[in-house]
C-alpha cells in the first residue's frame, strides 16, 4: 500500500472572484479563535511527519514523548534551522491567521500560541521544546510573514497568471476555503494506493 | 535646579499619544562591544575584546507608560587570540561567535521629551543566552578537534538601558527608537558540540565553567515598531 500526494495545478481563465486581494480585518469571538487554533494544530500534526520524515523515523518515539513532556531546553541547532526553517514555518502560521482576518499583531499572538502548542505537544515526539523555537518561530515568522504578505498581495493583484501562481505559492493560505477557496484536497482510496489529490486552481 | 528638572521629567505627567493597551512588536539592528574571558581563563585571565553586530526583536504589551514583554538579541562577531583547554583538548586560533539571548524586560516611558515626540525611557531585563564559538583558523595542540566542532556557552544575563522612542498615535507610523544597554553576562556551562549533522547536533561533552567566564558588554540599538 502506498501513500501518495497527487498535485494538479490548473491555470483556468475563470472570471476573477477577487477584484483586489487584501485582508479584510475583523474581531473574532473566543469560539472562532479556538476553532482556528484547532485547525492550525491539526495541520501541524499532519504536516510535521510529512516534512520531517527522517527525524520522525529515526528519533521519534513515545518514550521520547514521555521523557520530553514539559521539558524546555536551549537547543544547539545550527542557524539554518533556528533562523530559516522555523521562521519559515512561523510565517505560514502568521499568514494562516491573516487569511482568517486577524490583524497583524493578533496574528503574531495567535502564532505564539500555535507555536507553543506545536513545541510542547507535537515536536516532543522527537526532541524537547526549545526556547529559541518558542520565541523565534512566531516573532521572526511574523516579520517574515509581513514581507511574504506584501510580496504575495502584490503578485496576486498583478493580473498575470504566472505571478498569481507565485503569489499563491508564497502565501498558500490565500488558497484555502476561508479565503478564496481555490484549493481542493480529495481523498483517494484504493486497494493498493491511498492518498490525496491536491488541486489548485489559478 | 537639575534635580528638579529630573524629578519633573520622570514624575510630571505629559500625555503620551503612542499606541497603548496593546501588543506590539519591535525590531532593530544593533552593534555590540565588550571584553570577556570567554574561554575560561584556566591559565590566568585571558580577556578577549569583541565587537559585533546583530538584530533584536521585542514582543510586548504596552500600557500608556509601562511596557512588559520578551526580547531577543542575536549578534555575531569575530574574536582573535583564543585559547581553549578542556576535555583533553588544547586549541588556539581565531574564530567567530554568535550569541542569542532571550528574556523578559520591563520598560518605563518618562515625561522627558527632549525633541518633538521623542520620549526618554528606561528599561531593565534579564536573559538566558547561548553563545556559539567556532574556530575559523586554529591549531590543535592536544586531542582531536575539527572545523565541525564548536563550543557553546549557556549564560545568564542582566541588562539595564536608556533610550529615546517616538510616541505616535498609530502603529502604521512605525515609531522609531534608539537604545543604549549595559549588560553583564555570566556563563555557567560550556559544551563541545559536533555540528557535522546540521539537523541533529551531537554534544560531545559539557562541563561547568565555575563562573570563570563573565564580563560586561554594551549594546547600541536602532529600530522601529513593526506591528
Amino acid at each position: 500500500m502506498r501513500f501518495f500526494l497527487f498535485f494538479l495545478v490548473a491555470f483556468a481563465s475563470r472570471a476573477q472572484e477577487f477584484e483586489v486581494y487584501t485582508y479584510p480585518e475583523r474581531d473574532h469571538t473566543p469560539k472562532e479563535r479556538m476553532a482556528h487554533l484547532g485547525g492550525m494544530y491539526l495541520a501541524s500534526l499532519f504536516f510535521y511527519p510529512l516534512t520531517q520524515p527522517v527525524m520522525v523515523r529515526e528519533h521519534g518515539s513515545f518514550k521520547n514523548y514521555r521523557d520530553n513532556f514539559g521539558k524546555l531546553v536551549f537547543d544547539q541547532d545550527e542557524p539554518l534551522w533556528n533562523w530559516i526553517v522555523h521562521p519559515l514555518g512561523g510565517s505560514q502560521f502568521y499568514l494562516y491567521y491573516r487569511a482568517h482576518g486577524y490583524r497583524p499583531i493578533d496574528s503574531v499572538t495567535m502564532s505564539f500560541i500555535s507555536s507553543a502548542l506545536f513545541e510542547f505537544t507535537i515536536e516532543i515526539y522527537t526532541e524537547p521544546a526549545s526556547v529559541q523555537d518558542l520565541y523565534q518561530t512566531p516573532v521572526l515568522g511574523g516579520l517574515l510573514g509581513v514581507g511574504l504578505e506584501n510580496i504575495s498581495l502584490y503578485l496576486l493583484n498583478s493580473g498575470n497568471a504566472f505571478y498569481k501562481f507565485l503569489g499563491h505559492t508564497l502565501n498558500p493560505a490565500t488558497l484555502l476555503w476561508f479565503y478564496e477557496g481555490r484549493l481542493r484536497l480529495t481523498p483517494y482510496l484504493e486497494e493498493s494506493r491511498r492518498g490525496f489529490f491536491f488541486q489548485m486552481d489559478f | 535646579m537639575i534635580l528638579t528638572s529630573v524629578f519633573l521629567a520622570i514624575f510630571h505627567t505629559i500625555p503620551i499619544l503612542g499606541v497603548d493597551e496593546a501588543f506590539i512588536l519591535r525590531g532593530g539592528f544593533h552593534v555590540v562591544a565588550g571584553k570577556e574571558d570567554l574561554l575560561g581563563g584556566q591559565h590566568g585571565r585571558n580577556d578577549n575584546p569583541f565587537v559585533g553586530y546583530g538584530v533584536n526583536t521585542h514582543f510586548s504589551y504596552k500600557w500608556t507608560r509601562w511596557e512588559m514583554g520578551l526580547f531577543s538579541f542575536v549578534h555575531f562577531g569575530q574574536m582573535e587570540g583564543l585559547h581553549y583547554e578542556a576535555a583533553h583538548r588544547k586549541v588556539s586560533g581565531e574564530g567567530h561567535f554568535r550569541q542569542v539571548s532571550f528574556g523578559p524586560f520591563v520598560k518605563y516611558i518618562t515625561s522627558w521629551v527632549p525633541h518633538e515626540d521623542w520620549f526618554f525611557y528606561t528599561t531593565l531585563g534579564v536573559a538566558h543566552s547561548i553563545l556559539s564559538l567556532k574556530f575559523d583558523d586554529f591549531e590543535v595542540e592536544e586531542g582531536h578537534f575539527s572545523d565541525e566542532h564548536k563550543f557553546t556557552y549557556l549564560s545568564e544575563e542582566a541588562n539595564i538601558g536608556i533610550g529615546f522612542e517616538q510616541q505616535k498615535r498609530y502603529r502604521e507610523d512605525h515609531q522609531v527608537f534608539v537604545e543604549f544597554l549595559i549588560a553583564y553576562r555570566r556563563s555557567y556551562s560550556v559544551s563541545l558540540v559536533d555540528f557535522s549533522k546540521s539537523r541533529r547536533v551531537n554534544t560531545l561533552g559539557s562541563s561547568p565553567t565555575h563562573d570563570r567566564t563573565h564580563g560586561p558588554f554594551f549594546l547600541l540599538s536602532l529600530g522601529l515598531l513593526i506591528l
